[in-house]
């Protein structure tokens, strides 16, 4: 009996000794490697001090590291996952024109981002390639596209975009257009043509010129509108803005709809008042049935729409569209531009809906939103020369917040916003929407 | 494996609760018409009680439950007890995911009998706790090793039912020396938060265990046991609030999930998924009984149980975790008897190792692994109407878990000293008291923590940083507890008893993490007690 139980100890013993060893899975090391897109200018620039961030979209966990004299930068121990990955630099003017020759009086940024790129257990570096983008006399300022709550607030109808004149100069808004840009909605449709990135490949879309470059140089709007005006009707100072309501109201008071019935909200402070708005779009000369909210503002000027989607100017309120601002080229009208169908992998109706091709060149500004929610982001619309980041409302749809540009500083009582060419950086956010209001 | 859906799971719980209340108004019925009158019962039921305050008996008993094997050797032919319980504990000296308040409501009834050559054991309980409140944990208490659950990091009140049968029966075969035993434990629960995010688990589980022994020469008795299991846990988490529906009006109100032991994500859709499990294993029996140097009961225990973590609708079944656990567990019993004096000796070791299988890489990520040491000594001296019960222990428990993605990896180890001291009175009358009282020491022995900085979020701070604090903390503690019972209606002992409990920390490891478990954690127990 003693050695059975000098046996059961001496097992029981052993098996305490396990060990548990390591899991199959690990961490890894990504190298990212940056870079200057223009060949010439890689020759002049440095690549020290690229300030380079990861954000890890599942867990918001972020971390940012500086490059060497190569433009290279190692994050160890990263989880793999889905990362919002981007590159920035800022020269001063007089540096950029000491290396470059090109006189500038104004800092250059360059921008490099790859967004929602999963990042797996095999990927050992990553190139980003640096680009300078438009640095805006027009920004857009402010873009409350969550709406407000259904029930107690004004839903979608209280929407707006704001537009800002950066510029120490008056600018005249007579004849600028803005258009919400489309895209692929989800990273799992399988009905289109896509690219490594997730986003459609316009160059496969129906008579798609097979000599320009259909993705990167072009952006395609679902909704195009055009400000009226004579050329010099409608002046905006420096430091000033305009704003363009979906319905320009006062949505915190009751207001008869177009089928005489009375719109109210219960809760007032959710939503705004939009009676001094500078622009307001109205579709009822030209859709059969109109919202009932869509009422006509005698005293604020319509919009021109040139492409629209939806029974109103109804910004995507989860938030999965970008928007610019741009001017025509005066070579070529707007309307005349070149339309082409979604690059569908089965072949278009006669019937499907075409959209406008307009080039990246005449944008002057843009800003990409994305959904609150890494699960619910879609693939990225702008590249890194329009927009190098997103944003997005916090607390996502109907929350009555907006997205709102940073101010950067002030000029002899102007305040200049803040423009970098990565609303990632450049905006921030209102609890509650306010036109004409500052961050 | 039966593929239940949420209506059955439902049902089931309904019947259990009508089960359990009928079983419990006819064993009520059947005790109070069975010994009216009778002296024998108003005895019976004073041997129970003093069985239950004794600690040696009690420990056999607790011993015997694990298994049909031990039911005839270690459990009395006629016991019963029913008990009405509430308990409160409160305080912030707890892992992260515990409730900061636990209230709690529980009734329990259980017996043990022969009929004829059969030893039979049976128990029923139920149990309504209120939790307020916890955070990133819309789990049941029962799976604490799950590499996949949801959570919230905002905190929510969860209320919680459970109910549980089990039963144990044996019946020996060939003149004694052929023990066949059958035992089951059906278990079902449901649980669910009471503010959003709203976490909504049902559960059930339930195992059987077949054994068969032989005896040899009347000393030696050994046997082998098989086991299988089934069980489900079902979860979902939606919001109750209109405008939480439509809105996150605030990050915290996000659902986060967990998948590893890394940091936890945001998944506001798919919110929800099932836990399949099943189980099997084997036991294997040594007894040992010699008038020189006492009884021994030893128990080995294999048991691997297979989890997956499944979500299933029109387009199909989708894998997310599977997991598998393996435990062993040994168990070795010694009583002794001295004249009236009465020896146990208790010495466990448990080890539980978890691994899981990631579905997004079709790889290992998680690792688990908990294990466990003890060491009880509890001797009493029965002197005429008075029990005195001596208690001695030592206990080293530790754990480990890794995240492969993360390369998270946390370990620590740590002893429990515990000491206690029971007194216990029967009166001529037929009344009996007793007071116990127990400290314990804990401390750690060891540990280490390697959280790569790069991927540390809220997650790893609140929870993971916060149950490191708290597993490596030094912390002291003791439970005093009195009862009184007395004679009813001349067949059944009736008593109240009344316990407390305060633990609090002495020492910390590093005090400048942002968030640290508490100081102390206090929680009090009345029951009222009918023994038969």
């Amino acid at each position: 009996m003693r050695k059975l139980i000098i046996f059961i100890f001496c097992a029981t013993f052993l098996l305490s000794c396990k060990k548990i060893g390591n899991p199959e899975l690990h961490s890894i090391d990504l190298k990212i490697i940056t870079s200057y897109a223009s060949t010439e200018l890689g020759k002049k620039l440095s690549l020290h001090t690229i300030q380079v961030k990861i954000l890890n979209v599942n867990t918001n966990v972020e971390k940012e590291l500086l490059t060497d004299a190569s433009g290279n930068v190692s994050f160890d121990g990263i989880s793999p996952g889905v990362y919002d990955i981007s590159a920035t630099i800022k020269i001063p003017a007089a540096t950029y024109t000491a290396l470059t020759g090109e006189i500038t009086d104004k800092d250059v940024i360059f921008n490099a981002s790859n967004k929602n790129k999963t990042i797996s257990l095999n990927d050992a570096s990553l190139s980003l390639k640096l680009i300078s983008g438009n640095i805006g006399s027009w920004l857009i300022k402010q873009i409350y596209y969550a709406g407000s709550n259904t029930t107690t607030g004004a839903g979608f109808r209280d929407q707006f975009i704001e537009i800002y004149n950066n510029t120490d100069s008056i600018m005249y808004a007579d004849s600028l257009y803005f258009a919400e840009i489309t895209g692929r909605q989800s990273y799992t449709n399988a009905s289109y043509y896509t690219l490594p990135n997730g986003q459609l490949d316009w160059s496969k879309s129906v008579n798609m010129p097979t000599n320009i470059d259909a993705n990167n140089n072009y952006i395609y709007p679902k909704a195009l509108f055009m400000l009226p005006g004579s050329g010099r009707q409608y002046p905006v100072q420096p430091g000033a803005s305009i704003v363009i309501a979906q319905t320009a109201v006062n949505h915190k008071a009751p207001f008869t709809g177009t089928d005489g019935k009375t719109i109210t909200v219960r809760d007032p402070s959710l939503t705004i008042d939009l009676s001094g708005a500078d622009f307001e779009a109205y579709y009822a000369p030209f859709l059969p049935r109109p919202l009932a909210s869509d009422i006509d503002n005698p005293s604020v000027p319509n919009l021109i729409v040139l492409a629209y989607n939806g029974t109103d100017m109804l910004f995507d309120n989860p938030g999965r569209t970008a928007y610019i601002v741009f001017k025509g080229d005066g070579i070529t009208e707007v309307k005349n531009y070149p339309v082409y169908n979604y690059p569908t992998i089965s072949v278009p109706s006669s019937t499907s809906d075409k959209f406008y091709q307009i080039p990246n060149a005449i944008v002057i500004d843009a800003v990409e939103i994305q959904p609150n929610t890494a699960s619910a982001r879609v693939p990225k619309k702008l590249g890194a020369s329009l927009d190098a980041g997103y944003t997005f409302a916090p607390n996502g749809q109907y929350s009555s917040q907006s997205v709102i540009r940073k101010t950067d500083k002030m000029e002899n009582g102007r305040r200049i916003l803040k423009d970098t060419n990565n609303s990632t950086e450049d905006f921030d956010y209102f609890s509650l929407a306010a036109p004409r209001g500052f961050k | 494996m039966p593929t239940g859906t949420h209506a059955i799971i439902c049902i089931l719980y309904n019947k259990m609760k009508k089960i359990f209340l009928s079983i419990l108004i006819l064993q009520l019925f059947c005790f109070f018409s069975y010994g009216q009158g009778n002296n024998e019962s108003a005895v019976q039921s004073l041997t129970n009680k003093i069985f239950n305050a004794d600690s040696v008996s009690n420990t056999s008993f607790e011993f015997a439950k694990k298994s049909p094997f031990n039911i005839r050797s270690l459990m009395p032919t006629q016991y019963s007890n029913i008990t009405l319980g509430y308990k409160q504990e409160k305080g912030s000296l707890m892992l992260a995911q515990d409730a900061g308040k636990i209230n709690e409501t529980y009734l329990k009834t259980e017996g043990s009998t022969q009929l004829g050559t059969v030893m039979l054991w049976g128990l029923f309980s139920y149990h309504k706790t209120f939790e307020d409140s916890t955070m990133y944990n819309h789990q049941t208490r029962n799976n604490i090793s799950a590499p996949y659950y949801f959570g919230s990091p905002i905190n929510v009140s969860y209320e919680r039912a459970v109910y549980n049968l089990k039963v144990l029966t044996e019946k020996n075969l060939t003149a004694n020396n052929l023990p066949l035993g059958l035992g089951a434990d059906y278990r079902i629960g449901n649980h669910f938060s009471t503010n959003d995010p709203r976490g909504a688990i049902s559960d059930f589980q339930f195992n059987i265990t077949a054994t068969l022994g032989y005896t040899f020469f009347n000393q030696l008795k050994l046997g082998t046991a098989y086991k299988y299991g089934y069980g489900q846990e079902r979860f979902s988490v939606d919001y109750k609030n209109n405008s939480f529906s439509q809105i996150v009006l605030l990050p915290a109100y996000n659902n986060y999930l967990i998948n590893g032991y890394g940091e936890a994500y945001v998944k506001n859709t798919e919110r929800d998924f099932n836990n399949d499990q099943t189980r099997k294993g084997v036991d294997a029996y040594i007894n040992y009984e010699s008038n020189n140097i006492g009884k021994f009961y030893f128990s080995y225990s294999l048991v691997k149980e297979k989890q997956k973590y499944v979500r299933s609708n029109s387009s199909g079944i989708f894998n997310f975790n599977q997991y598998s656990i393996e435990s062993n567990i040994f168990n070795l019993l010694w009583l002794k008897n001295f004249s009236n004096k009465k020896l146990s000796v208790i010495l466990n070791y448990n080890n539980v190792n978890g691994k899981d299988l990631n579905y997004i890489y079709l790889a290992n990520n998680y690792l688990y692994n908990a294990e466990q040491i003890g060491l009880k000594t509890i001797f009493s001296v029965k002197s005429q109407a008075n029990l005195f019960n001596y208690v001695l222990g030592a206990n080293k428990d530790g754990e480990e878990r890794k995240d492969g993605l993360t390369e998270n990896n946390l370990k620590y180890n740590r002893l429990d000293l515990i000491v206690g001291f029971g007194y216990n009175r029967t009166t001529p009358k037929l009344n009996n008291w007793g007071i116990s009282l127990t400290g314990i020491y804990s401390l750690p022995l060891n540990d280490y923590l390697i959280v790569p900085a790069i991927n540390v979020g809220q997650f790893t701070q609140r929870v993971i940083y916060y149950d490191y604090m708290y597993n490596t903390a030094t912390r002291v503690g003791g439970n005093l507890t009195t009862d009184y019972s007395f004679s009813a209606f001349n067949q059944i002992q009736a008593g109240i008893k009344i316990g407390v409990s305060y633990l609090s920390r002495t020492d910390i490891k590093d005090r400048n993490y942002t968030y640290q478990p508490g100081k102390d954690r206090f929680s009090s127990n009345i029951s009222l007690n009918l023994y038969f």
